[in-house]
């Protein structure tokens, strides 16, 4: 009775999912066979693209992790009260829409001629994902045992080597976690380089659409799969990772 | 309670015969594209209403209508459509004999290459694509689309976002005809194009030249007089068609499949061919206007301003550009696809 019921609790968002994500999806499988969309993914142009987009994305994750683990473990050491107010100052960018802060950094960027090059999308993408970054690893963090690094200092370790052998390894399945929900979004965006880049700075998501708005859906959907074929894979790496106990 | 209850009734009988006697005419076109009073008047004249949709790009307008009856009675479809809407069955034939206003149209812009007998299609306004330019940064005036390949102002130049368009300016400059394209003078554009560094691919290009972004911009006339109104550019931008050739484009009236009212859209047509609504038009759009009739009504800065009216040796440059053979198009995305990919 309470398994039919659960059951019956399900089917509205499993029907929604089947419906609205897994139903595209299958459109886009078989638009990127059918046209001979996938022959686009041996083109050198798009070796160029993937590659500019996968540096930027690298760049930008690696920029994030540099700025968010000081940030989150501050954030950590503050008293509770403190904490709150500095965790929601960290989520409250995302209370405006994206295109709005994007377009304010092109006008902030604009006056010195900043913009249009990779450095301002580079900027644009770590701004715009920082809280992806901040907040498991805070989550990681908070967690840790701070008397753990006092012990290690304690038996002879510099403070710089407990934190790499202590804090560092402890902390892993924060930046894991971040560095993915950073990456993802990273590498398949498409309103920062669009704004920020111009036409020196295309990434993969603005080749995308352009396929889909000039008549071209089956490279389009090669792009699509290709972006998808890249978050399944970081996907199982990390589970996989998980797993075989490589981050706990 | 009855009484009631058949009052109710009466009064939805009255008014659905009152909505049913109400003509309606469904209008797609792009925005701004009318007087104030054009549709008022029509309305007052006509005893109907008007509704108006508005399209932000061609693919839009190709959505609309690709599944006729689309709803709508008159469209405005861009000559880069009007073969594809044509062919695809998506537009009504006019009856010429209910829009007598045709006359009024120059004969220059009767019989275009996408319409030749005018049996689809009456152009509404027209322009040109060339060259915009900031002058107080570009030194020479460029005559040339080569300028768009000028390492001087590498970064400083946009293309349109059009394969069309963006590969014609190759062409000219790779002494091709870009009113004949073959697969060899599309991979010819195609590598040419993926030598330029623009700083954008946009076919708006008014806040670019106005914000200085960019310096030279291959783009339509009224962008090109659009930013040259914008008080921090005043008196710098110009607006050139290059030695090579330029493109004339034409904003068209037509009648959707399967229209509603066809007697009425035909009316409207013919109501907006009119001298006097045709010319308060243009006067507030700014477009170059195709009727003839209309000419001595416009204002006459707009009719001395090559911008909007150029000499005839300009004119001559210019050539509406058809679409390419079904059999190329395919390369022409793929082409356009890699040179956007860089």
């Amino acid at each position: 009775m309470t398994r039919g019921r659960l059951a019956g609790l399900l089917l509205p968002p499993a029907g929604w999912l089947l419906l609205f994500l897994l139903v595209p999806a299958g459109f886009i499988v078989v638009a990127a066979f059918e046209g001979g969309g996938l022959e686009v993914l041996g083109t050198a142009s798009t070796f160029g693209l993937v590659r500019r987009s996968l540096v930027m994305a690298v760049l930008s994750t690696m920029l994030c992790l540099l700025l968010g683990y000081p940030l989150a473990w501050f954030i950590a050491g503050c008293r509770p009260r403190a904490r709150n107010l500095l965790l929601f100052l960290v989520v409250l960018p995302f209370w405006t829409n994206l295109l709005v802060r994007t377009y304010a950094l092109l006008f902030l960027l604009r006056p010195f001629e900043w913009h249009h090059t990779p450095g301002a999308v580079l900027l644009g993408i770590t701004h715009n994902f920082l809280p992806f970054m901040v907040l498991p690893l805070y989550g990681s963090i908070e967690r840790l045992p701070r008397s753990l690094l006092e012990a290690a200092q304690n038996l002879g370790a510099s403070p710089a080597r407990a934190f790499v052998k202590v804090a560092l390894p402890l902390t892993a399945p924060g930046i894991a976690a971040g560095c993915i929900l950073v990456f993802i979004p990273a590498l398949g965006t498409f309103a920062i380089p669009e704004l920020l880049g111009g036409a020196s700075v295309r990434m993969i998501g603005s080749q995308i659409d352009h396929c889909f708005r000039h008549r071209d859906p089956a490279a389009g959907a090669a792009l699509t799969l290709l972006l998808i074929a890249v978050t399944l894979g970081l996907t199982w790496v990390y589970h996989r990772l998980r797993r075989t106990g490589g981050i706990v | 309670m009855k009484k009631a209850l058949t009052l109710c009734l009466a009064l939805v009988v009255v008014f659905a015969c009152g909505e049913a006697r109400e003509k309606e005419l469904h209008v797609l076109n792009w925005s701004d594209y009318f007087a104030p009073d054009t549709i008022t008047n029509f309305e007052k004249e006509f005893d109907c209403r008007v509704t108006i949709d508005y399209i932000e790009s061609t693919e839009t307008l190709r959505l609309k209508l690709a599944k006729p009856p689309s709803g709508y009675d008159v469209v405005f479809p861009s000559d880069e459509v009007v073969q594809v809407l044509i062919s695809g069955g998506q537009l009504d034939p006019l009856d010429r004999t209910k829009i007598a206003n045709f006359g009024n149209l120059d004969p220059r812009f009767r019989g275009l290459p996408f319409d030749p007998e005018n049996r689809y299609t009456v152009p509404y306004m027209w322009g040109t694509t060339g060259l915009a330019m900031n002058v107080s940064k570009v030194d020479p005036v460029p005559d040339s689309w080569a300028v768009l390949w000028d390492p001087k102002y590498e970064g400083r130049v946009t293309l349109l976002d059009d394969s069309r368009d963006a590969m014609a300016a190759a062409m000219f400059v790779n002494g091709d005809d870009p009113h004949a394209p073959t697969a060899e003078s599309i991979a010819r554009a195609r590598d040419k194009l993926a030598t330029c560094r623009p700083r954008a691919w946009i076919s708006s290009v008014k806040d670019m030249l106005v914000s200085g972004d960019a310096w030279i911009c291959q783009a339509f006339n009224g962008d090109a007089m659009q930013a040259g109104e914008a008080e921090e550019r005043a008196g710098d931008i110009a607006f050139v068609i290059p030695k090579e050739g330029g493109f004339t484009w034409f904003d068209n009236m037509a009648i959707a499949k399967g229209a509603p009212h066809p007697d009425l859209a035909h009316a409207f047509i013919d109501y907006l061919l009119r001298p006097e609504v045709s010319a308060a038009i243009s006067n507030e759009v700014c477009y170059a206007n195709p009727n003839l009739a209309a000419r001595p009504l416009i204002d006459k800065a707009q009719i001395e301003d090559p911008t909007i009216y150029p000499d005839e040796e300009t004119m001559g440059r210019c050539r509406v550009l058809v679409e390419p053979p079904e059999a190329l198009k395919p390369l022409l995305i793929k082409a356009w696809a890699e040179v956007k990919a860089r």
